[in-house]
């Protein structure tokens, strides 16, 4: 191998840590610089299991399922050898660890290394901390020649690389997950938001903003602005932005503020509310994006309680659950008698009976106190929501 | 250039790609190997400026203000040749580009390059992407020899791996950046929120979701778990969530509940509700730690709504603000009358106008609308408890 193939090699090696699917490509490379067959790369991350690797090449399907069915870690003949005769950080040949006859009568050997065609190993296996490790190793089969000292030089030369890549791999990924994550959160929520950077232009939206902004009834969302179908709100929305943006930079220590959005449908104005984001002095060298917030909010949106928030929480009956669930949906006394075909007597007592699981005592406590708890969660459910619409 | 000297440079390139105050070192070690002085590294993103970098080193800091106010970008020679001569990953020495002599009339020459003592330069327009790029270039004194043909050779090995040094920094940045910002707008949530990964434990938690915690009151986060005093309900809440971590990983369909869970204090008990997250096939590959949302709700918590905001989305009177807070506090009309000191015929003539503010017909029907209204309670920095401390 020359000192270009090897360069080579470790540009394969940190493409992989930006792409993990490349991994498969520095494998056969590596494998072809050292005339190899199979090869194998494991990075182990037990504090994270998702962020771990397992990579094999050249081993049929057949094979490597027998081998990860009966010869994984503590039964691999290489790893109990490594771990016994090995120190931490050695570079290893197979045959300076067990001879080609002993290897001839492992069972590992004659049910997985012989079918294919391995049996020869040049590798490292490598513990970074107690719960990581990474494992990188090339083989030959044992009727051809075996490695040969140079080739352990070489593959040392590429440790340090393959571990840089799992480094970069692994926080690259972390931050990926709790981005995911937290996205992912904002988008269930039920409150309707969207962040805005400081030049007031959108950088996230959760869906149920995207709803709202879908209905295109006075508020929409051009390019990555947000625009007001009547002029003088969009004009009181820029304002609002401004204001709070200029606070989030700590230029300004305007907190904010609200305004009512014209709808050309004619329905009951939508509300929102900017305030500025709250800006950790922590990151002063990675500050975030977001400088402003939007949370959006459409009265005319019929909320429904989920059925089993409201047993779990409250041990309501299902009579109750159903009567709290149409109070809350805006229906009056008179109007779910009416629905439910009921007399008003009825009624009273199961509202009684509300009152008194609830701590309550009048129907609009008890709405305070549905919407300040679980009614903020509403609609998260979604299977359930999705089983009463039908 | 043997492999002993190039490794290194390597080395620190990739370091330097996810922790950027490593640059510098990169930088001195790379105008050694070519014993240049001045080394210059910038990388824009156009779209994202805040995840822009640009680093000099052994560059007087009088004239790099000078270049900042005058020589930036548009106004930088040797960007502009660049530009105009290169493609992305060329590498060039400065004298291809413009002749020692045509140098020697520019503005640039004169007033940075000649008094910082550089003229001669190798470098290259490491990535062009639109809209942005990265260059990176080293200096040396005119009073010496250019650079050689072996030196652009070195700087020729070292870009596809600032290449994807550079790559590798936009994708973490931007990940990061975006992270932090959905981060802040939880935190501003006045909603209680924990996300659990699939290990149960907390991979987030709100400032709010915090507060409640740290009341220390049969509901605690400790050693990155969520722990209920009661024991029944600490295995309820266990089962619960194990559902619910089921369902996010499509191996249930458990939709999530809710529980009561009992105060040391005897207070009212705390409401956890529990929801799965609705993970996206697309992140089969690269799932989410966060399987389970947990939603905190202390209902002896006194909800205070913000009064400018009150005013400015209903125009109501400081008197109809003070009613509603009192309402919304859960206070009934005759307490608010004692309290307020003030007749029952008032109060509801001040309660007639709010309803017509907010066209509601009933206390129940406000009552739900604030309840609902996101962003109308006060939060950490609103106008009336607004931290001025937080500007210093």
């Amino acid at each position: 191998m020359k000192s270009v193939q090897l360069h080579t090699l470790i540009g394969h090696i940190y493409d992989a840590a930006l792409d993990p699917s490349l991994w498969e490509d520095f494998m056969v490379a590596a494998s072809d610089a050292f005339n190899g067959r199979t090869s194998a790369l494991i990075f182990h991350n037990l504090d994270d299991p998702s962020t771990s690797l397992t990579r094999y090449i050249r081993i049929s399907p057949e094979n490597l399922r027998r081998y990860q069915e009966e010869f994984f870690l503590e039964n691999d003949l290489w790893y109990c050898l490594v771990k016994a005769q090995c120190q931490p950080g050695d570079i290893f040949r197979g045959s300076e660890l067990i001879t080609d006859q002993d290897i001839k009568k492992t069972a590992m050997f004659n049910e997985v290394l012989k079918p294919a065609e391995a049996g020869y190993i040049v590798g490292f296996d490598l513990e970074q901390t107690a719960t990581k490790a990474a494992v990188f190793s090339v083989h030959r089969p044992i009727k051809g020649p075996d490695f040969t000292r140079q080739d352990k030089t070489y593959i040392a030369a590429l440790a340090p690389h393959i571990q840089r890549a799992f480094f970069l791999h692994e926080r690259y990924i972390t931050v990926q997950h709790t981005q995911l994550s937290v996205q992912e959160a904002l988008h269930q929520s039920q409150t309707a938001v969207i962040l805005l950077d400081d030049r007031a232009k959108i950088l996230f939206i959760n869906n149920k903003a995207e709803n709202i902004l879908q209905q295109d009834d006075g508020l929409s969302c051009h390019g990555k602005e947000i625009h007001c179908s009547e002029a003088s709100d969009t004009t009181t929305l820029d304002a609002l932005a401004q204001r709070s943006i200029i606070t989030a930079k700590k230029k300004g220590i305007h907190p904010g503020g609200a305004m009512r959005v014209h709808r050309p449908s004619g329905k009951k104005h939508f509300q929102l509310v900017v305030s500025p984001l709250n800006l950790r002095s922590g990151h002063t060298q990675l500050a975030p994006e977001a400088a402003a917030c939007i949370f959006l909010h459409d009265p005319e949106e019929e909320v429904l309680l989920p059925e089993t928030i409201l047993h779990e929480l409250y041990q309501f009956t299902t009579a109750e659950t159903r009567l709290v669930r149409l109070l809350f949906s805006g229906k009056t006394l008179d109007e779910i008698c009416r629905i439910q075909g009921v007399k008003i007597s009825t009624l009273r007592t199961q509202i009684r009976s509300i009152f008194e699981k609830t701590h309550t005592n009048t129907q609009s406590d008890l709405l305070r106190v549905l919407s300040q708890g679980p009614g903020k969660i509403n609609g998260m459910l979604k299977e359930e929501n999705g089983k009463n619409s039908s | 250039m043997t492999s002993a000297q190039l490794f290194p440079l390597i080395n620190k390139i990739y370091d330097a790609a996810m922790t950027p105050t490593l640059w510098d070192e990169f930088m001195l070690t790379a105008s050694d190997a070519v014993k240049g002085s001045t080394t210059v590294l910038i990388f824009h993103d156009f779209d994202n400026p805040s995840i822009g970098l640009t680093r000099f080193s052994r560059f007087p800091p009088d004239l790099l203000k000078k270049y900042y106010e005058q020589f930036f970008l548009e106004d930088d020679l040797w960007y502009q040749l660049m530009v105009t001569h290169c493609r992305s990953g060329d590498v060039f020495i400065g004298s291809e580009l413009i002749d020692g002599h045509d140098l020697r009339q520019t503005t640039m020459y004169n007033e940075l390059l000649k008094p910082g003592d550089t003229g001669y330069l190798v470098g290259s327009l490491v990535s062009e992407f639109s809209p942005g790029g990265a260059t990176f270039s080293i200096s040396r004194s005119m009073k010496k020899q250019n650079f050689s043909s072996q030196e652009k050779q070195i700087i020729r090995t070292l870009v596809p791996h600032l290449q994807r040094a550079f790559l590798l920094h936009q994708q973490y940045q931007l990940s990061q950046k975006a992270r932090l910002s959905v981060e802040e707008a939880l935190h501003q949530s006045q909603t209680a929120l924990l996300l659990l990964n699939d290990r149960r434990e907390v991979m987030f938690i709100n400032r709010k979701a915090e507060q409640l915690v740290q009341q220390n009151d049969g509901l605690t986060c400790t050693s990155n778990m969520l722990q209920i005093a009661d024991l029944s309900q600490s295995q309820s809440f266990q089962a619960l969530v194990h559902e619910v971590i089921s369902t996010s990983k499509q191996q249930g369909t458990h939709p999530g509940g809710a529980m009561r869970v009992n105060r040391s204090s005897g207070k009212t008990p705390y409401q956890v509700m529990v929801t799965p997250l609705n993970l996206q096939s697309e992140h089969t590959q690269l799932a989410p730690h966060a399987a389970a949302c947990v939603f905190l709700h202390d209902p002896e918590d006194v909800v205070m709504l913000s009064e400018t905001i009150l005013h400015e989305l209903y125009q109501l009177t400081p008197a109809e603000t003070r009613l509603t807070q009192w309402l919304f506090a859960g206070k009934t009309l005759s307490e608010i009358c004692t309290i307020q000191d003030v007749k029952i015929s008032t109060i509801r003539s001040q309660l007639r106008s709010i309803f017509e503010k907010t066209q509601t017909d009933n206390q129940s029907a406000l009552m739900r609308l604030l309840g609902q209204s996101p962003g109308i309670m006060k939060r950490f920095s609103q106008p009336d408890e607004y931290d001025e401390s937080s500007l210093r």
